[in-house]
This record gives C-alpha cells, sequence and structure tokens, in this order.
C-alpha cells in the first residue's frame, strides 16, 4: 500500500471500541453486552457458529445495524444514527461483503471509481486510484468486464479493491470467501494476506482457520451474542480441545479445513 | 439434428419436425385443415377487395361507391384531414413540424450510446423542456409572425403525439417519485403515495379526463384558466404515473438488500445510490412492463374524444362522416390502425432492442 502504517503514527492505541453494546432483534439478543477494544493497525479474526452475532458485530461498526444499549467508537466518534454521525464513520471504514454486492450495472473499473467520484474526488484522480487497486488485486485485465463476467473470485476481488479506493483506516469483512466456490478461496485469501502485511486495521469473519492462523493479532471466537476468547492465534489454538471451542474445531475440521 | 446426414435424410427429416406438431395427433391434425381452410377462403377474399379490384386513384367519390373493392382514394383524399384534423390548411407544415421536433427528441434520448454520458441526464431534461416549449409555440403560433392558432383545433396525430410523448414523458418523472414515495420510511410520504396510487388506479381513465375537463374549471378560482389540453394532458400523466409507479416498485423490490448496503458503504447519499446504483438497475427490469404501458398510454389518448378533443381517432371518425363519400369507412381505420401500428410497433422493436443491449452486465 502507499498510504503510510496507521501503527507508524507514534505507538498503537485504541481505534475501535465496544463499550457494553447490546442490540436486540425484537426480543432476540444478538449482542449482549458486548466489551471490546481494537488497535489501530492490529489484525481481528472473528468467528463462531452461525447465529453467534459476528457478522452484526461487524456491522455495527459501520452503522449497517444499529444498537440499543452502550457505545462504539471508531476513531473517538461515537458511532450513531441518531447523532448522525454513521457518514462520517463510513469515511474511515471500507466493508467487503460475503455476496460481493458488485453494481451489475457497472463495470469492474466503474464499481471502482462511483464511490470516490461521489466523495468529489476528480473523475481522473479516481480513475487513476481504482486501476492502481484493481491492478493489486489482479484485475486490471478485467477492468472494463462486468461483475457476470467475471468468477466469484475474481468479483470479490473486485469488492475489495471498490473498498480500498476509498482509502479506509479499517476494512471489514463479512465472511468473504464462504460464497465461493473451493478453488477460489485461495485467490481472495491471498489478497487479503497481502492487504494485511500493509498494516491496515482489519476485522475478519471467517471460518478460513489457517488463514487467521497466519494474519490474526487476535481471534474472537463468539456464541450466542457475547465473546467467549479474545486470545492471539497461537493460544486459541492451543486451547482448541476445551469448553465450546472444541465443537467449533471439530465441526471446522469435519469441512476438511 | 444430424450434423453429417446427408441431404436426402436432412431434407426428410426437416419435413418431419415441421409436419409432426402440425399432423401429430387427430387433434391437431383437424385444427390444421380448418385453420388452413379458413386462410384459403379469407386471404384471396382480402386480396380482391384491398388489391385487385381497389380504387387506388379517383377524384370523384361515385367511382369508389360502386365499386366491390376498397377505395384507398378516399384515404388520399382524406389523408391531411385524418392527420391534422381541423388545423387550419395552410399552416399544416407548424404540426408536422412540431411532430418532427417531438420524434427527433424522442429518438435522441432513446440512443443507449449516449446515457453514459456525463450530465446526460441534465441535457435531456433540458432537451424535453426546450421540445415542449418549441413544439406548443409552434402549435400556437402568435409570435414570430405565427398566426394564431387556437387550442381546440389542435387534432390528429400531432395531438395523438404530442399527449402521448408528453404524457408518458413526465408521468415517468412523477411515477419515479411515487415509487420512492411507496417505499420512503417517512410514513407521511409512504402513506400519500399509497394513498394517490390506489386512487388513481382504482378510478378509470374516462372519470379523469372527465373531471379534468369539467370539474377543474369550477373548483379553480375564476379567472384561473388552463387550457382543455393542459387539463387532458395533466390528467394523462397523473393516470399514468400511478401505473408506472406500480411497475417500478416491482422492480424496486426486486433489488437485494446487499446493493443498498454496498452503495452505503461506499459513502453515497440516498439520491446518489437512487439514482446511480438503484434506478438504473429498476429501469432494467421493467422495461418490459413499461414498454407495456407506453403502449397503452399511446392508444388511450384517443379516449380525448369524449372531452371533445379530436386526437387520430377522433378525426378518423371526422372524416369518415363526409357525406360525399358516405358508406366508405373501413380504409380509413385500416389507415388509421396502420399509423397507431408503426407507432406501436416502433416502441415494442425499440424496448426489444433496448433489453438485448442491457443484457450485458445482467447478473
Amino acid at each position: 500500500m502507499t498510504r503510510a502504517d496507521p501503527s507508524s503514527d507514534g505507538k498503537a492505541k485504541a481505534f475501535i471500541r465496544f463499550q457494553g453494546v447490546s442490540k436486540r432483534f425484537g426480543s432476540f439478543k444478538v449482542l449482549k453486552d458486548i466489551h471490546l477494544t481494537i488497535q489501530s493497525g492490529e489484525r481481528i479474526i472473528v468467528f463462531g457458529p452461525s447465529g453467534s452475532g459476528k457478522s452484526t458485530l461487524i456491522r455495527c461498526v459501520n452503522g449497517l445495524e444499529d444498537y440499543q444499549d452502550g457505545v462504539i467508537t471508531v476513531g473517538g466518534v461515537p458511532v450513531s444514527r441518531a447523532l448522525g454521525t454513521v457518514p462520517q464513520i463510513r469515511r474511515k471504514v471500507g466493508m467487503v461483503f460475503q455476496h460481493f454486492n458488485l453494481f451489475p450495472h457497472m463495470t469492474a473499473l466503474e464499481n471502482c471509481m462511483v464511490g470516490p467520484v461521489a466523495r468529489s474526488v476528480t473523475e481522473k484522480e479516481a480513475r487513476n486510484r481504482a486501476l492502481e487497486f484493481l491492478s493489486r488485486v489482479r484485475m486490471t485485465d478485467h477492468a472494463a468486464k462486468y461483475p457476470n463476467e467475471l468468477s466469484g473470485g475474481q468479483q470479490q476481488r473486485v469488492a475489495i479493491a471498490r473498498a480500498l479506493c476509498l482509502q479506509p483506516q479499517v476494512m471489514l469483512f463479512d465472511e468473504p470467501t464462504s460464497a465461493l466456490d473451493p478453488e477460489m478461496v485461495g485467490e481472495v485469501l491471498n489478497v487479503m494476506n497481502e492487504l494485511a502485511d500493509t498494516g491496515i486495521t482489519m476485522i475478519c469473519v471467517t471460518h478460513e482457520m489457517s488463514f487467521a492462523r497466519r494474519i490474526a493479532d487476535r481471534m474472537i471466537f463468539m456464541e450466542g451474542g457475547k465473546i467467549l476468547y479474545d486470545e492471539p492465534p497461537e493460544v486459541i489454538f492451543s486451547r482448541r480441545g476445551e469448553g465450546r471451542l472444541v465443537e467449533f474445531f471439530e465441526h471446522v475440521a469435519d469441512r476438511g479445513l | 439434428m444430424s450434423a453429417g446426414g446427408d441431404e436426402g435424410t436432412d431434407g426428410r427429416h426437416r419435413l418431419r419436425t415441421v409436419l409432426r406438431p402440425l399432423f401429430g395427433t387427430p387433434v391437431n391434425a383437424a385444427l390444421t385443415v380448418v385453420i388452413l381452410w379458413l386462410l384459403v377462403t379469407a386471404i384471396p377474399a382480402l386480396l380482391r377487395w384491398g388489391i385487385a379490384d381497389a380504387i387506388w386513384f379517383t377524384d370523384d367519390p361515385k367511382d369508389c361507391i360502386q365499386q366491390e373493392g376498397a377505395c384507398w382514394a378516399f384515404v388520399g383524399a382524406k389523408a391531411r384531414l385524418i392527420i391534422f384534423g381541423r388545423y387550419p390548411y395552410d399552416e399544416h407544415w407548424r404540426p408536422l413540424l412540431a411532430m418532427i421536433i417531438v420524434l427527433a427528441a424522442l429518438v435522441l434520448s432513446a440512443d443507449w450510446r449516449q446515457w453514459r454520458r456525463r450530465n446526460w441526464g441534465r441535457f435531456l431534461i433540458g432537451l424535453w423542456a426546450v421540445t415542449i416549449a418549441a413544439s406548443s409555440m409552434l402549435m400556437a403560433g402568435g409570435i414570430a409572425g405565427l398566426e394564431s392558432v387556437e387550442i381546440d383545433r389542435w387534432s390528429g396525430l400531432p395531438l395523438t403525439v404530442m399527449l402521448s410523448v408528453f404524457g408518458i414523458f413526465l408521468a415517468l418523472i412523477l411515477s419515479v417519485l411515487l415509487a420512492l414515495g411507496r417505499q420512503s420510511k417517512l410514513p407521511v410520504i409512504r402513506w400519500l403515495s399509497i394513498a394517490y396510487i390506489e386512487l388513481i388506479r382504482g378510478v378509470p381513465l374516462i372519470s379523469i379526463l372527465f373531471m379534468a375537463a369539467l370539474l377543474l374549471p369550477i373548483i379553480l378560482p375564476s379567472g384561473f384558466e388552463i387550457s382543455k389540453i393542459l387539463r387532458a394532458q395533466a390528467a394523462f400523466v397523473m393516470f399514468f404515473a400511478a401505473y408506472m409507479a406500480e411497475v417500478l416498485r416491482g422492480g424496486l423490490q426486486a433489488i437485494p438488500r446487499g446493493q443498498y448496503e454496498a452503495a452505503e458503504t461506499i459513502g453515497l447519499t440516498y439520491w446518489e445510490a437512487t439514482f446511480k446504483v438503484i434506478l438504473p438497475q429498476v429501469f432494467r427490469l421493467s422495461i418490459p412492463s413499461l414498454v407495456n404501458v407506453f403502449i397503452a398510454a399511446f392508444k388511450d389518448t384517443s379516449l380525448v374524444v369524449i372531452i371533445s378533443m379530436h386526437d387520430l381517432m377522433g378525426t378518423t371518425n371526422a372524416a369518415i362522416s363526409d357525406p360525399a363519400w358516405s358508406g366508405i369507412y373501413i380504409e380509413a381505420y385500416a389507415f388509421t390502425a396502420m399509423v397507431y401500428f408503426i407507432f406501436c410497433g416502433g416502441i415494442s422493436w425499440y424496448s426489444q432492442k433496448l433489453e438485448r443491449h442491457l443484457k450485458v452486465g445482467r447478473r
């Protein structure tokens, strides 16, 4: 990445903070009293059984979901629809979705340009930036193609480039490889690996355990809307035989991962 | 089909694939025979009437009345009346030019190769404002040395084209707002949109035209007069906007939530997301149903007859009421039907082209 390592501007500091955050869908509690601090430049993997609140957790960070109790801050600013801070937060936070969500009526290049142009970056600058990030995800040759002309893995790489074009300080990944055919998972993980090396803050919901082990500073295991473990990967993997982790790791092993 | 088969078996095979659906079962065979018999009896009679026994050129109506065949000379004699109606004869170039301006604007806006241009949407809105103003001034006259022509005398094809093209264009703009309003998170806007759409859809077009023509002048303060043509235009816009809004709503509901979320997360505002991401996809999905409404709107302009305006259908009726040519009317209707068909066929042809073009980039 060309931009400076965000952790290099002094010592690491709390960048994202959850303080007693709870969220309900009706009477169903999705997040229960979450406390979490993420430093600038940290790479966090969130994992756990489905329905445990992992996706909701990261969707709260950029205001795609609202929450009822507690407060989430990004760069010191509370994420709040009521306070109208969400647009400001989204300037710092990029997001990649499970189902890519590329705009089907735009080419890969246009997908990457639309965000910056809307933020009054000039068309020329937006194009240069888009081409730069498309080359970083090795999609230069496909820049003029429409999403339906691309494979799932290629679409997801374009989606990553699209998010990076806004030069975010944090990247959120919501199960970026789980909608992909197995043979395409690798190309997306490679791109994410390289991204991790640039020192950008990353929060990634994934079940790709070897990827997690390679890049994570901390791994967060969630179940039933709570954080049960928040440890470095060595610790998580050494404790895979205990408690709620057993079942999960057995399940992952069943899938041959 | 066998790719390497010699010509003889290939030909026989092709014959069999043609004949099997036609004669494969007794019922199919019987139907085929009946339909063939109908065609054999009807087509020669139609050709005899329409071509062999037809009179193409004559100045004397009596020649026609004694003839068995079609009297196309009547269409020739009445064409200008059918097309331009009661508009002053010597000024027919004006509605003709107005119509050409409108159709040129239509062709320019329909060219999808231009749609990617920057600010093209703004250009089109300006283009249509100019088109509406220019063609109306040309028709009305009273400026630039043009003789003033009362609105009551606007009729025929130019009236049909202007009412329907302007009506469809304005209705489409209104329908986008209604469709978005119906999905709005703000209850007041949502309820108003639903109430409007349901109210208009629950009422026949004729009654809206009547209300626009008769009720509006009564409820509006005196001195605040709107011409009849504008009232009819407003009625069309209001009516078809409700139908188009429902078509667009169907398209809106087909857009996955992820599209909104992606647009949001890359920092687009509601209106940016709507115009850059959502609506282009909605229009693409809605083309076939929208075209359906367009064609219906084009033909339904003939209902203005009931508020005594004379569109193409009205002038056709006026043409056949000429006592000199009494008894001749099929020819006039055939001519008018052909004009309608050319326009509706054109809309339909274009929409198919457009759909094929937009298939690139479909999910």
